[in-house]
């Protein structure tokens, strides 16, 4: 144990089984917790700030931290439970455009967006243009971390809606961006 | 390009496009931000009985601060100093025996009294609190422009001003004088007339 972590624990006033629980959740979570709020508000300011939101929400459950079967998939679902409030807190703040029903720049071709340096940009408003039912199981599946029961317990669905789901996710975006590439008539 | 060739390019993209949005990797060190953040929101932590220890000390102790400074000022003797405060006859500097009438003064058994009254007033006097008289501690007022004058005047030119003043004191000193002596041009006018 770090000297740190033991200063963080006496300001915490943290009973010694308490700490470590909290620190092994941070060492081993902290980087599933930011990559789904990455993968929510897709900023790496906001993504950091619902990570520590997300512990926060956890401290407060430290009581009953031993008990918690599935630590993973219970800090998964707050992350993502906080990502998603951050990020309709944000549309609803800047009252954003709704999403471009195009999807095509009309200057750029169909080739240039292929390019690497808009392929993220592209998937982004791409998944933005999907439902949101089978938008979130995709996204969390992307995930290298998150298997499909996991994702099942995070979006409290069972495990082959969440595969059904992003098996249709995923067509729907095959069909979009043939769409897009494909030859205008 | 074969439609079956397309469409593997764009599941390849696909593939490639989801694997990279997953892989997003957090600044160095998030995991000693997330713990420092923890343990500056240590009130979270904090056990319930703890804080309510404190808003209860805390209340506790102002309501004994503000009880013990209420006894405090209801305990200051009052009545006394009411008492002894001049009154508007009092006020214009009259002993209590110059209050009595003449008539009353006069008599010998008023007169007693008066002087009872007087060699209590003369205990008292110290006691009382009297009213500055506005001939010694003139009440602050700003300067006539004459005044003013006379201000920079010996602020500028002290040794002139002292010179002055006395020639003036001098002059005044000798007018006294002259006043007091007697007229021998004027008795003797009388004399001839």
């Amino acid at each position: 144990m770090t000297a740190e972590s033991v200063m963080a624990s006496e300001a915490l006033g943290l009973a010694q089984h308490e700490q470590d629980l909290v620190e092994t959740l941070v060492l081993d979570h902290s980087r599933l917790v930011y990559r789904i709020a990455c993968s929510v508000l897709r900023n790496e300011t906001d993504a950091e700030d619902a990570t520590q939101e997300t512990f926060l929400r956890a401290l407060r459950y430290r009581k009953k931290l031993a008990r918690i079967q599935d630590p993973k998939a219970w800090l998964a679902r707050i992350a993502w439970r906080v990502a998603v409030e951050r990020h309709e807190n944000k549309i609803r703040a800047a009252d954003a455009d709704p999403p471009d029903d195009t999807l095509v720049s009309p200057v750029a071709g169909a080739d240039r967006l292929l390019l690497e340096e808009e392929r993220g940009a592209l998937l982004d408003r791409l998944l933005s243009a999907l439902p949101e039912e089978l938008r979130d199981p995709l996204v969390l599946l992307t995930l290298e971390e998150m298997s499909p029961r996991e994702v099942g317990l995070v979006l409290d669905i069972s495990e082959a809606a969440v595969r059904s789901r992003a098996f249709r996710a995923r067509q729907i975006l095959r069909e979009r961006l043939l769409a897009l590439t494909s030859p205008r008539k | 390009m074969e439609p079956m060739d397309q469409e593997r390019e764009l599941d390849r993209w696909l593939d490639t496009a989801l694997t990279t949005r997953g892989r997003i990797e957090p600044r160095a060190g998030l995991e000693k931000r997330v713990l420092a953040r923890l343990s500056a929101e240590s009130h979270f932590a904090k056990p319930h009985w703890l804080r309510w220890g404190w808003i209860l000390f805390a209340t506790a102790t102002t309501l004994w601060l503000v009880v013990w400074l209420a006894w405090t000022q209801l305990s200051i003797p009052v009545a006394p100093v009411a008492k002894s405060l001049p009154s508007p006859a009092n006020a214009s500097g009259t002993a209590p025996a110059a209050r009595l009438s003449g008539v009353q003064a006069t008599h010998p058994r008023n007169l007693a009294d008066v002087r009872r009254l007087n060699a209590k007033s003369g205990a008292g006097a110290s006691q009382r609190i009297s009213p500055a008289r506005s001939e010694t501690f003139p009440s602050p007022c700003p300067l006539s422009e004459q005044e003013e004058l006379l201000a920079r005047y010996v602020r500028d030119f002290p040794e002139r001003a002292v010179q002055v003043a006395r020639a003036q004191t001098e002059l005044r000193k000798q007018d006294e004088r002259e006043m007091a002596l007697p007229r021998p041009d004027t008795a003797s006018t009388d004399l001839d007339q």
